[in-house]
C-alpha cells in the first residue's frame, strides 16, 4: 500500500497564505530552476531553507528587473532587509517537532509526497496537513522508519 | 537594538519577527483578517548568501577572552548566530575543556542590555547616542588638550592588546597605562621576582609532580587557568598517584578537593612556609645546593615548629607531617597565590612559599617550577614604551590629574573593584569608557565607546604562562559585531589618530601582523644567535620564505605554538649583575602577628572570587547568577560564610542578616553557616552588588569590595590589599522574605552527610 | 541493540560546574530569576551535590553530579497518566513535552529528584534568544522536563553517520556535559557495546549505581574509590 498523495487531504482546512511578494513557482521551474537551487538544504540539509535576498536579486538583476513584484525583492536587497515569507506547510511550535529534510531525502521520499506538485503551482499552497501526526506515523511504520516519539519530538 | 543595525546588512533575526511583521502590516501586505499570526507561521529569507546550508552548524575556532588563560574554543554558529561554546580538543591550554564562565560568553554577546552604540553626555546630563566620529572627536579633543593629565586604565590581560595601550600612551604623551588586574597576579609576579629572579608568574608542572603544596593558590576555583590546572590536578591524583595539599584559611573549592587541607590563620601563610623550611633544613634530606640557595635568601633562623603552629593556628603534628611528606616526595612542588598573597604582607608570604622550591630542588625540573615564558608580543607592540603601572597607581594618578584630568578606561571596572576610588573619580574632568556594558565605571563616563565582546573580535592573545611553554594564539571573529561595537584596539588607534598622534597601524589586526613580520625579520637576522631578545626560536620560522608568508601562515594556523623544549628554569641573575635584587628577602616570620580591635567580635574578612561571578565579570549572565555555588549552594545573591562555632556563639542561623563593619564601610548580607569555615574568619564572595551592569546584575547582592580601602596596599607590589582585613560581625535579624538567601536545596536527601545507597552496577544488562 | 549510558568518575570531579552551564546552553534551559529560584523552581537538569563529612578542621567534601539516571525500571514512567514519559528502545527515559499535561506525578516519584517543572513560560529577552539551540524545543509553561542525554546530539550523530553511510562509532556522540568537563570525568556511549569507553568504565571495580538498592537499574554509572557505598560484605 502506498501513502495517499496529492489531493486526498482535507484541503478546505488548509488555507493558502498570502505572501509579501507574489512569487510564482511554476514560472521559475519552467525557466529551468531545480527545487534545490533555491531550497538548498532540501536534500542535503536538515532544513530546506529559503533563498537569500541576495540570491534572488542576483538573478533578477538580469531577469525582468522592472517587474513590480521583482522590484520588492530588489528593494529588500538594497535595504539589506530579509523577506518574511508566510510558511505554506506549518508544523506548529507547540508540536515541538524537529523535522529533518535530508533524512527523508535519504529514504527516497519525494518532495511532492508532502508538498504536492509545487512545480505546477502559481501560488504555493499546502496539499497535506503536515502537522497531521497520524499521517507521519503511518508512513514511518510502512517504511520501517522509527516510530519512537524522540525520533521527531524533542 | 536600533535602526542602525539594518544598514550594516545583518540578518535582523534578533529584532523579533513580530516587529518586522508590523512593517508589512502597515503596508497592507499579507494580513489575515482579525487574526494575529504567530512566529511559527513565518519563515525568513536571509539577506546574504552563505556557503553553509540553511540551519547547518558551522564551527568556528576562537580564543576565550573571559580571563587571561587563553583557552581555545569552537563556537557553533547556525545561520550566523552563535549557539554554543565548546573546548577545542587540541587546545593548547585547555585540551577540550571549558569552564562555566567561558560558556557564558554567549550571554555576554547576546545580553539584552549591551551598549551597542557610542554615547556622549549631553547638555541635559544624560548619555545620548552619537556617531562614532562625534564620540571619538570629543574624546580625542579632551586627551589632546591635557595628555599629561590623562590616565589610561587597561583591563586586558597581558599581551598584544596591553602592548598597544602602552604604545598609545607613549605616542600620545600620557603616563603609562594602569594595568587593572587581580591583586594576586601583581603580587605573584613580585614574589616570583624575589624568589626565582624573574618577574613573570611562574609555571607549575602539576601533572608530573607527585606532591603539590598550594599555599593559597585556588587552582581549582578561578585562578589563572582553571581548566588547564583542573586537568593537571586530575593527572596528579589519578589512581592516587600524587597528592594535593591546600594551605588556605578559607575552604575553597580547591581546599575541598585537596587530599589535605591546612586551614591556617589568614595572613600566616608566609610564616608557615618559613616554619616548613626550618623542618626541611633540619631533616637532613635537603641537598647542599638547595640549602645554599635558600639560606642566601633567608639568612635568619627559621621559626621552630611550636612557634609556627602557634602563629598558624594549626596542630604542630600536621605541620610536621607535611614537612615529612614533602621531604619524601620524589617531585614535590610548592605553588603560591590567591588569598595568601592578598594581605599587606603578601609579597613576603609569596616569596617565602616559592623559595621552598629552591630548598626542594624543584626549580626547572620535571614536576617542578618553570619560568613563565612568553614570546614577548606585549613588548613587540609596545616598542620602547614604558611598562604598564600596577593597579594601585590609579589612586595616585587620580589624585594628581585633578579636574582638568582625563580618564580613559578600557574594559575595566575600577570603581567596582575599588569603590574607595569613588571620591577621586568625582574629581576627574572627563571620563571615557570603552565598554560593552554600563558597569559601575561606565555609568560615570562622559563618552561611552562600545566594544566588541570575545566572539565578535579578532583575537591575539598570549595565554597565561602556566604551562611554561610560550604561545601566541590568534583567531578571527566568529560572528558579526552587534550594533556599532568595535574592537578596543581599533578604538585606541582611532583615538590616537583623532588626537593627531596616529600610531603606525590602521587596526589592531594589522598591528599584530606587523609585529609578527618584524619578529620574522629579527629571527632571520639573528641566525643562530639565541641571545637576541627580538628573535623567536628559529624552528618557528622554518619553511617560511618571507615575512609576508610567515604572517599569513601564522594567522591561518591560529598562532605560534611553542614546544616543551622551550620550557626553562627561571634564571636568577647574580646579585652583582646590576639588578635591584635585595640581598635578603623580607622574612614573614619576623613580622608581628596582627592584633584585632579589642572588646568586639573581630573577624578576618576573606573576600574570594567564586567560579560563578569571578571578579564580578560574570554577574551579568543569568546562567552564572542562577548557578548554585558548589560549596554553599547559594544562587543569585551574596552571602557571608560563618563557622558553626562562631554562629552558635553569636546566635546566627543560616539566612540571618548579619552586618560586617570595617574601617571604611559596613555591609549587610545573609549568613550561611558552614562546618568548613575556620572560626574567626568570614568569607564573602566578590561579584555581587553592581550599580548597573545590566538587568541580571543590577542591585543584586552586595559588593564586598566596599570594605576595602585605598590606603591598604600590598607592600612592594602596587596592589590594593584585599586580605587580612578585620571586620566586626553582628547578627541583625531574621531575613525578610525577599532577603532570604537563595539556597539550591534540591538533593537526594535534605542532609549534609554522604548518602549510602549502593548496588553493583549491572553494566547495562538490565 | 543500543543502550545509551553514562559513566561519571567521582574521583576526577572537582565540582567546577562547567557541565551545569554547558547543559543549560545546549538544552535551552531557562533561568527562572531570583524570586522563583528562592521558591525552589530553578530548572537545572544537572546539579552538583555537595556532601560534608566530619567536623572542622577535619572535614571531607565530596561532589556528585546528579542528572536523570535514565533508569531501566524508572519509577517516573508508570505514574504518568498520558504516557508522556516512557522507556525508548535505546534505553532512554524519554520525555515528550507535547504530550505532558503537567500532573508532576513523575517528579514526585523520582527518587533522584532530577525532574523539573516549568511553572511559567520560558523568557529569553531578545537578543538572548539568538543563542537558543534550534535542535531543542523551548518548553512552554506547565510541562515537565529533565536530562535527555542530549537526545538531539544522539539523533544528529545517527543522521550524520547515515549520511556518510556508516555506523555510529563510539565517541561520535558526546553529551554537552561530557564535552565541557576539564578533567574528563564523564564517559558516554553504548553500554551494550563491550568495547565502548562507557562499558569499560562500567566494568571498573569502583563502579556503582546511585541508590542502587531501589533497583531502578540506572543508565548512569558512578565510579569512586571512596566510601560512597557500604563496605563490601
Amino acid at each position: 500500500m502506498t501513502v495517499s498523495l496529492v489531493g486526498c487531504g482535507p484541503r478546505q482546512n488548509l488555507p493558502t497564505p498570502e505572501q509579501p511578494i507574489a512569487y510564482d513557482h511554476q514560472v521559475h521551474i519552467e525557466a529551468g530552476l531545480e527545487c534545490v537551487r533555491c531550497h538548498r538544504g532540501a536534500e542535503e540539509g536538515v532544513h530546506a531553507g529559503m533563498p537569500s535576498v541576495q540570491a534572488c536579486a542576483g538573478c533578477h538583476r538580469r531577469e525582468i528587473p522592472d517587474h513590480p513584484e521583482v522590484q520588492k525583492v530588489m528593494l529588500a536587497n538594497e535595504n539589506r532587509e530579509p523577506i518574511l515569507w508566510a510558511k505554506v506547510n506549518v508544523i506548529p511550535d507547540s508540536a515541538m517537532v524537529h523535522f529533518n529534510h535530508r533524512a527523508h531525502a535519504r529514504a527516497g521520499v519525494e518532495c511532492l509526497t508532502c508538498h504536492g506538485d509545487v512545480a505546477s503551482m502559481t501560488v504555493a499552497a499546502p496539499v497535506r496537513n503536515v502537522a497531521d501526526m497520524g499521517w507521519c506515523v503511518e508512513c514511518h511504520r510502512e517504511n520501517e522508519a522509527s516510530d519512537d516519539c524522540l525520533a521527531c519530538h524533542r | 537594538m536600533s535602526g542602525n543595525d539594518r544598514k550594516r546588512g545583518e540578518p535582523r533575526v534578533t529584532i523579533g519577527r513580530r516587529d518586522f511583521f508590523k512593517v508589512y502590516a502597515a503596508a497592507g501586505v499579507a494580513v489575515l483578517q482579525g487574526c494575529r499570526r504567530r512566529d511559527e507561521e513565518w519563515i525568513e529569507s536571509p539577506v546574504r548568501r552563505s556557503a553553509a546550508l540553511p540551519g547547518a552548524s558551522v564551527w568556528r575556532r576562537s580564543i576565550c577572552g573571559q580571563c587571561g588563560a587563553g583557552c581555545e574554543i569552537e563556537v557553533r554558529t547556525v545561520d550566523r548566530l552563535a549557539k554554543k561554546i565548546e573546548g577545542l580538543p587540541e587546545g593548547f591550554v585547555n585540551a577540550g575543556g571549558v569552564c562555566a564562565l567561558g560558556h557564558s560568553a554567549l550571554q555576554e554577546l547576546y545580553h539584552p542590555d549591551r551598549v551597542t552604540e557610542p554615547m556622549r553626555r549631553g547638555s541635559s546630563g544624560e548619555l545620548e547616542p552619537v556617531s562614532w566620529e562625534e564620540a571619538l572627536e570629543t574624546a580625542a579633543t579632551a586627551i589632546a588638550a591635557a595628555p599629561d593629565a590623562t590616565t589610561i586604565v587597561a583591563g586586558a590581560p597581558s599581551g598584544p592588546l596591553l602592548g598597544l595601550w602602552r604604545r598609545f600612551a607613549a605616542t600620545v604623551g600620557t603616563s603609562p597605562p594602569v594595568h587593572w588586574q587581580p591583586a594576586d597576579a601583581v603580587v605573584e609576579r613580585e614574589a616570583a621576582r624575589l624568589a626565582c629572579g624573574e618577574s613573570t608568574r611562574p609555571a607549575y608542572d602539576l601533572a608530573r609532580s607527585d606532591y603539590v603544596v598550594s599555599v593559597g593558590a585556588p587552582c581549582l576555583d578561578r585562578w589563572r587557568s582553571p581548566v588547564h590546572l583542573g586537568a593537571a590536578w586530575a593527572e596528579l591524583t589519578a589512581d592516587r598517584r600524587g597528592k594535593l595539599v591546600q594551605v588556605e584559611a578559607r575552604h575553597s573549592l580547591t581546599a575541598a578537593n585537596a587530599d589535605d587541607w591546612l586551614p591556617v590563620r589568614p595572613g600566616s601563610e608566609g610564616f608557615l612556609a618559613r616554619g616548613l623550611a626550618g623542618l626541611l633544613l633540619g631533616s637532613g634530606t635537603v641537598g647542599e645546593e638547595g640549602r645554599t640557595a635558600y639560606e642566601a635568601l633567608y639568612p635568619g633562623a627559621p621559626p621552630d615548629v611550636a612557634a609556627t603552629a602557634e602563629r598558624c593556628g594549626i596542630d604542630a603534628g600536621r605541620i610536621e607531617r607535611l614537612a615529612t611528606e614533602l621531604s619524601r616526595a620524589r617531585r614535590p612542588l610548592v605553588m603560591a597565590g590567591g588569598s595568601a598573597l592578598e594581605g599587606e604582607d603578601g609579597v613576603a608570604a609569596g616569596a617565602a612559599a616559592l623559595a621552598l622550591n629552591l630548598l626542594l630542588g624543584s626549580v626547572g625540573r620535571e614536576g617542578g617550577v618553570f619560568a613563565g615564558v612568553d614570546f614577548g608580543f606585549e613588548d613587540r607592540l609596545a616598542g620602547d614604551a614604558a611598562a604598564a603601572l600596577p593597579p594601585a597607581a590609579l589612586a595616585d594618578r587620580l589624585a594628581g590629574d585633578g579636574e582638568s584630568g582625563v580618564l580613559v578606561v578600557s574594559e575595566a571596572d575600577p570603581l567596582y573593584g575599588m569603590p574607595g576610588l569613588d571620591a577621586a573619580f568625582g574629581g576627574a574632568g572627563t571620563v571615557i569608557a570603552l565598554s560593552a556594558f554600563f558597569d559601575d565605571t561606565t555609568l560615570r563616563a562622559d563618552v561611552v565607546l562600545p566594544v566588541q565582546t570575545d566572539l565578535e573580535r579578532f583575537q591575539a592573545v598570549e595565554p597565561d604562562p602556566v604551562r611554561g611553554v610560550p604561545a601566541l594564539l590568534i583567531a578571527s571573529p566568529t560572528v558579526a559585531p552587534r550594533g556599532e561595537a568595535r574592537h578596543p584596539g581599533d578604538v585606541a588607534l582611532a583615538l590616537a589618530a583623532a588626537a593627531g598622534r596616529a600610531l603606525p597601524w590602521p587596526g589592531f589586526q594589522e598591528a599584530v601582523e606587523s609585529a609578527l613580520s618584524d619578529a620574522f625579520t629579527a629571527t632571520r637576522a639573528a641566525g643562530d644567535d639565541a641571545s637576541d631578545p627580538a628573535a623567536l626560536p628559529p624552528s618557528l620560522i622554518a619553511g617560511a620564505l618571507n615575512a609576508r608568508q610567515f604572517v599569513r601562515r601564522t594567522t591561518d594556523a591560529g598562532g605560534l605554538l611553542g614546544t616543551e623544549e622551550l620550557r626553562r628554569a627561571p634564571t636568577r641573575l647574580p646579585r652583582d649583575g646590576g639588578n635591584d635584587m635585595p640581598s635578603a628577602l623580607p622574612d614573614p616570620a619576623a613580622r608581628a602577628a596582627p592584633v584585632g580591635p579589642a572588646g568586639v567580635e573581630s573577624f578576618t574578612l576573606i573576600p574570594f572570587e567564586s567560579l560563578k561571578l569571578g571578579d564580578g565579570r560574570g554577574a551579568n549572565r543569568p546562567w552564572l547568577q542562577e548557578l548554585p555555588d558548589p560549596l554553599s549552594t547559594v544562587m543569585w545573591g551574596t552571602w557571608a560564610e560563618v563557622a558553626t562555632e562562631d554562629a552558635d556563639r553569636l546566635g546566627i542561623h543560616t539566612g540571618d542578616i548579619v552586618r560586617l563593619t570595617g574601617t571604611v564601610a559596613e555591609i549587610e548580607l545573609p549568613a550561611i553557616v558552614l562546618p568548613t569555615v575556620r572560626p574567626g574568619c568570614v568569607g564573602v564572595p566578590v561579584g555581587g552588588g553592581h550599580a548597573d551592569y545590566g538587568r541580571y546584575a543590577r542591585g543584586r547582592g552586595i559588593n564586598v569590595n566596599a570594605l576595602l580601602s585605598t590606603d591598604r596596599q600590598v607592600a612592594g607590589a602596587g596592589a590594593f590589599a584585599r586580605g587580612d582585613l578585620r571586620v566586626r560581625v553582628e547578627r541583625l535579624r531574621r531575613p525578610r522574605r525577599s532577603e532570604r538567601p537563595v539556597i539550591y536545596g534540591r538533593g537526594l536527601r535534605q542532609a549534609e552527610e554522604i548518602p549510602v545507597g549502593w548496588a553493583p552496577h549491572d553494566g547495562g544488562k538490565a | 541493540m543500543t543502550r545509551w549510558g553514562m559513566a561519571i568518575d567521582l574521583d576526577r570531579c572537582t565540582g567546577c560546574e562547567a557541565c551545569v552551564v554547558a547543559c543549560a546552553a545546549e538544552n535551552n534551559i531557562q533561568t527562572v530569576g531570583e524570586e522563583q529560584a528562592r521558591e525552589g523552581r530553578a530548572m537545572h537538569w544537572l546539579r552538583i551535590e555537595r556532601y560534608y563529612e566530619g567536623e572542622f578542621p577535619n572535614v571531607r567534601t565530596r561532589f556528585m553530579p546528579v542528572l536523570c539516571q535514565q533508569c531501566g525500571a524508572a519509577p517516573c514512567e508508570p505514574v504518568c497518566p498520558v504516557y508522556a514519559t516512557y522507556r525508548n528502545p535505546e534505553g532512554l527515559n524519554a520525555m515528550v513535552y507535547s504530550r505532558c499535561i503537567g500532573t508532576r506525578f513523575c517528579a514526585n516519584n523520582c527518587p533522584y529528584t532530577v525532574r523539573v517543572f516549568n511553572w511559567f513560560d520560558a523568557e529569553f529577552p531578545a537578543p538572548l534568544d539568538s543563542q537558543l539551540n534550534p535542535d531543542v524545543s523551548v518548553r512552554p509553561g506547565g510541562v515537565m522536563e529533565k536530562c535527555t542525554f542530549c537526545v538531539q546530539r544522539i539523533q544528529a550523530g545517527k543522521d550524520e553517520a547515515a549520511q556518510e553511510e556508516r555506523d555510529v562509532a563510539d565517541g561520535d556522540i558526546r553529551t554537552a556535559c561530557q564535552q565541557s568537563c576539564p578533567t574528563k570525568a564523564i564517559a558516554f556511549g553504548d553500554l551494550e557495546d563491550p568495547d565502548s569507553e562507557v562499558s569499560k568504565w562500567a566494568e571498573s571495580p569502583r563502579a556503582f549505581s546511585l541508590l542502587g538498592d531501589l533497583d531502578t537499574r540506572p543508565g548512569v554509572v558512578y565510579l569512586s574509590g571512596s566510601e560512597w557505598r557500604e563496605p563490601a560484605e
